[in-house]
């Protein structure tokens, strides 16, 4: 038995199941992200200082969040975003232009660019951790780790969907018929707008964390 | 929502965020002395003016994938 709307849209919603899907998921992760982005907000409005006093006991204050964050690093792991998603809308193109090898060259960028960006914030953690700086430090240390530790708990999710569509999931496309082609496009496309919307909050994440 | 039309608001919002970093970097790096802010500032106003090329070229080859 097939399942409706796999690969034509709804006529009552116009789009098909997957999208739909992806998209009533995507409206709970603004609200997740939302929420935190209003703790932030709320956190600095109330702070005498912010970001505040960086160690405790000592004299060690911070004005401006550059002072503490490293913008070079944010600013490479921004270009890798961003190009993960050119990436990412290239392999759905290939798809649609069936070409496959390029399809397959495409996704293998947009994993390999995330796992940089992963690579790189992981060098950032490293740098914090080395000066004794956690999330217990301050709030402002507690927005930092939390939002953008978050934020790497998709990216690392984005790269699982994507591996397996790079990987095993590739079976449904070298079935070859036409639904099966379409249905395997579809499912790229949803991966794309997941992949999108965690590009997206980063592109939030980044002036509001690191510079403002 | 298309994957294309969400490209097209991220591209949009990554050129914004790209001219935004690029003035901030160079305001930085003029009361800071810093090379690296000035370097960043010029990068980010490149990769800003990069953006707006692709995305106009995206834009115009996209069309044809409908």
């Amino acid at each position: 038995m097939q399942i409706p709307y796999e690969v034509t849209a709804r006529p009552d919603t116009g789009v098909n199941n997957a999208k739909l899907g992806i998209w009533l998921f995507l409206a709970s992760e603004v609200m997740l992200f939302g929420g935190l982005f209003a703790a932030y907000v709320f956190l600095r409005i109330g702070a005498d200082a912010w970001p505040g006093m960086m160690m405790y006991g000592t004299e060690t204050m911070a004005e401006r969040a550059d002072q503490i964050l490293n913008v070079p690093l944010a600013t490479l792991n921004t270009m890798i975003l961003i190009a993960s998603s050119v990436t990412m809308v290239m392999a759905w193109a290939s798809l649609k232009m069936d070409r496959f090898n390029r399809y397959k060259l495409y996704m293998g960028l947009t994993i390999l660019l995330a796992l940089g960006f992963l690579v790189v914030k992981g060098f950032e953690y490293g740098d914090k951790f080395d000066h004794h700086w956690y999330a217990s430090t301050n709030n402002f240390l507690g927005v930092y780790f939390v939002l953008t530790g978050l934020h790497a708990i998709h990216v690392t999710g984005g790269i699982l969907v994507n591996a397996y569509f790079w990987g095993p999931g590739t079976k449904l496309w070298k079935q070859g018929t036409a639904r099966d082609k379409a249905h395997f496009t579809n499912r790229i496309e949803v991966a794309g707008l997941y992949w999108h919307f965690v590009d997206l909050v980063w592109i939030f994440l980044f002036p509001t964390i690191y510079l403002i | 929502m298309s994957l294309k039309t969400i490209h097209i608001v991220f591209i949009i919002s990554a050129t914004a965020l790209s001219f935004l970093l690029g003035l901030w970097a160079l305001k930085r790096g003029i009361e800071d002395a810093s090379g690296t802010m000035m370097g960043i500032g010029m990068i980010a106003l490149i990769s800003g003016i990069i953006l707006v090329m692709y995305g106009v070229t995206f834009w115009r080859k996209i069309k044809r994938l409908a």
